[in-house]
C-alpha cells in the first residue's frame, strides 16, 4: 500500500508526464474561449492597456508623478499581476470547472493544475507582447534582461503550487471560492502594482516589505522593464515558493482521494 | 500482455456535501432507491454505495451491469474506470482503460463534431495523425456524415450516442467503459453497435457496460453483474441471469 505522500508525488509525476495532453488542450481551450472574436486573446491584452491608462493618469495626478514615467511601470506591474494575483482568483474554478472530465476520465488531480498553468502562462505571453509593442510605440522600449526567464520559471511553479492551495478548500467549501475574488482585490491594493513603493511613508514601508507578493511582483517588473530585480526579491520569492511546495504537496497527500466526491 | 480488472472486497462511501444530513436521514425511509445511507460527522451524509463487491473480469468479457436506479451500477463504472478510489479493498486494473460515462462528458457542445473527435483524441493521447486516419470512418459508421461540421449542441441525445460510441470504439482500447445512455441510439444503431461490440472481444478486450436494456444485455453480453442497494445480488453468465431472473419472478 503506497503511503499518502509518495501518493501525491506520483499524481504530480504523472502529470508532469502528461505535459503534450494539458498543452495542447490548454492551447485549444484559449482558443475556443475566443472563438469568433477577430482580436481574440488580445481583448486582455487591450484590458491590461486601458487600465494600466487609467491607474497611471489617477496616480500621476494624485502623487505628482510624470506620466510618461509612470506608465511603463504600471503596465509591467499589471502584467505581473496576472500572473501573481489574478491566478490566485481564478485558481478557485480549476477543479469546478473541469466537473465534467473529473467524472468520467482518470486524470491526476495535478493535470488540472498544470492546464491552469499553461493557460495563465499563454495569456501572459500575449498580454507581454502588446506591452512591448505599446513601449516600442511610446519610445519608452528597453530589452528585457535576462533574468526574466528564471523569475518566471519561478512564479510558474508558484502559480502551480497556490493552484493546489487554493482550489482543494474551494472545492470543499464553495464560500472559498467567493471569498477569493474579495481576499485577491484586497491584495491588489496593497501590494505596489500600481502605485511605487517610494511614494509610502517610512512608517508603512514594512507593510510592502513584509509582503511577499511585493517580491513577486518586482521580479517579474524589473526584467520585464529592462533591469536585474535585487537579490532581495529571488530570496523571498524562493522562500514563498519552499513554504507554498510544502503546503501543497500535503493538501494533496491528505485529500487526493476525496476530492472527486465534492464536485 | 493480458488485460483484466480485479477488485477484492472493494467498499465505496459516497460522501454528500453540504446538504443536512439530518433531514436527509429521516427521507431515505421514503426513498424506494437503494444504498445505505449513515451519519457522518457534521453537515455531511455519507452513502454506502458499493459494500464488499469481489469481481474478476478478465480478456474477452463483455460484462453488464444491471440493477435499479441507485444500486450503484455508475459507481461501480466509476471505480472500474479509476475516478472513485476505493474506501476500502484492493482494486487493480491492466489495460487502458477508456471510458464513456456521461454522455457529453469532454465535447465542447459550441464546437463541431469533427474538432470533438479531434478533441476527444487528443484526450486519448492520440496524435493529429492517427485522429485524421479515423475520422472518416467515424462519419460513416455514426452515420453522421455533413452533420459532423455542425456544433454539437444541435445534436439529439440519440445523434450525440451515436458519435461518443463510435469515437469510444474507434479509437482502440483495451478495456471500455460504457454508461447506458447507448440505448439513445435508434434500433438500428444499437444493432450495429451490438455488432462492433461482438468484433472487439476478438481483439482480446474487455468491455463493462451499465444498462437496464435486457435485450440488450442477452444481444452483446456474456456475463451478468446483478446489483441491489450496493452489493453484488447475481454474478454469472448471461444464460444463468436469465433463469435467475425466472425464479425471481416467480
Amino acid at each position: 500500500m503506497p503511503s499518502p505522500l509518495m501518493a501525491a508525488l506520483k499524481d504530480v509525476g504523472d502529470g508532469i508526464r502528461l505535459a503534450p495532453l494539458w498543452w495542447r488542450l490548454g492551447l485549444d481551450q484559449t482558443a475556443s474561449r475566443f472563438q469568433r472574436s477577430v482580436l481574440g486573446p488580445f481583448w486582455m491584452a487591450c484590458n491590461l492597456l486601458v487600465i494600466a491608462f487609467a491607474l497611471a493618469f489617477v496616480v500621476s495626478a494624485l502623487m505628482g508623478v510624470d506620466m510618461m514615467k509612470s506608465y511603463p511601470q504600471v503596465v509591467a506591474g499589471l502584467l505581473a499581476w496576472s500572473l501573481v494575483g489574478t491566478t490566485i482568483a481564478e485558481a478557485q474554478a480549476i477543479f469546478l470547472m473541469n466537473a465534467g472530465l473529473m467524472q468520467s476520465q482518470r486524470l491526476p488531480l495535478s493535470f488540472y493544475v498544470f492546464l491552469h498553468a499553461q493557460k495563465s502562462a499563454t495569456n501572459f505571453l500575449f498580454q507581454a507582447i502588446a506591452f512591448w509593442a505599446t513601449m516600442l510605440v511610446l519610445q519608452r522600449f528597453s530589452v528585457p534582461h535576462w533574468t526574466l526567464i528564471p523569475a518566471l520559471v519561478l512564479i510558474m511553479l508558484i502559480v502551480c503550487f497556490q493552484g493546489f492551495i487554493i482550489a482543494i478548500p474551494s472545492t470543499r467549501f464553495r464560500d472559498v471560492a467567493y471569498m477569493m475574488s474579495y481576499v485577491v482585490q484586497l491584495l491588489f491594493y496593497v501590494t505596489p502594482v500600481f502605485w511605487m513603493t517610494e511614494n509610502v511613508s517610512k512608517k508603512h514601508r514594512w507593510i510592502v516589505e513584509l509582503n511577499p507578493f511585493t517580491h513577486q511582483v518586482e521580479l517579474l517588473r524589473a526584467p520585464l522593464t529592462g533591469h536585474a530585480p535585487a537579490a532581495l526579491h529571488w530570496w523571498w520569492t524562493l522562500g514563498t515558493l519552499g513554504v507554498l511546495a510544502v503546503v501543497a504537496i500535503s493538501l494533496l497527500a491528505m485529500f487526493r482521494k476525496r476530492v472527486v466526491f465534492w464536485l | 500482455m493480458t488485460h483484466q480488472i480485479k477488485l477484492t472486497n472493494v467498499d465505496l462511501d459516497y460522501f454528500v456535501y453540504s446538504l443536512r444530513s439530518q433531514s436527509l436521514r429521516s427521507a431515505v425511509f421514503n426513498l424506494a432507491v437503494g444504498g445505505r445511507m449513515y451519519k457522518a460527522a457534521g453537515d455531511v451524509a455519507a452513502v454506502k454505495a458499493l459494500h464488499d463487491i469481489n469481481l474478476e473480469i478478465v480478456e474477452g468479457d463483455r460484462i453488464a451491469l444491471v440493477g435499479h436506479n441507485g444500486s450503484g451500477k455508475t459507481t461501480l463504472l466509476k471505480v472500474i474506470a479509476g475516478i472513485y478510489s476505493p474506501t476500502r479493498g484492493e482494486l487493480s486494473i491492466d489495460g487502458d482503460v477508456t471510458s464513456m460515462i456521461a454522455i457529453n462528458a469532454g465535447l465542447d457542445m459550441e464546437a463541431t463534431g469533427l474538432r470533438n473527435i479531434h478533441k476527444l483524441g487528443l484526450m486519448r493521447r492520440l496524435s493529429r495523425k492517427v485522429i485524421d486516419s479515423r475520422v472518416d470512418a467515424i462519419a460513416e459508421f455514426s452515420g453522421l456524415g455533413d452533420f459532423l461540421h455542425l456544433p454539437v449542441r444541435t445534436y439529439s441525445a440519440g445523434m450525440l450516442a451515436r458519435l461518443m460510441f463510435t469515437v469510444a470504439t474507434e479509437f482502440e482500447a483495451d478495456i471500455l467503459v460504457l454508461d447506458e445512455w447507448l440505448s439513445a441510439g435508434d434500433a438500428a444503431f444499437v444493432q450495429k453497435a451490438a455488432q462492433r461490440m461482438h468484433r472487439m472481444v476478438e481483439d482480446a478486450k474487455i468491455m463493462v457496460m451499465a444498462t437496464h436494456d435486457h435485450d440488450l444485455v442477452q444481444r452483446v453480453c456474456n456475463r451478468v453483474c446483478e446489483l441491489q442497494g450496493g452489493k453484488i445480488a447475481f454474478l454469472g453468465s448471461t444464460e444463468a441471469w436469465l433463469a435467475y431472473r425466472e425464479t425471481q419472478a416467480a
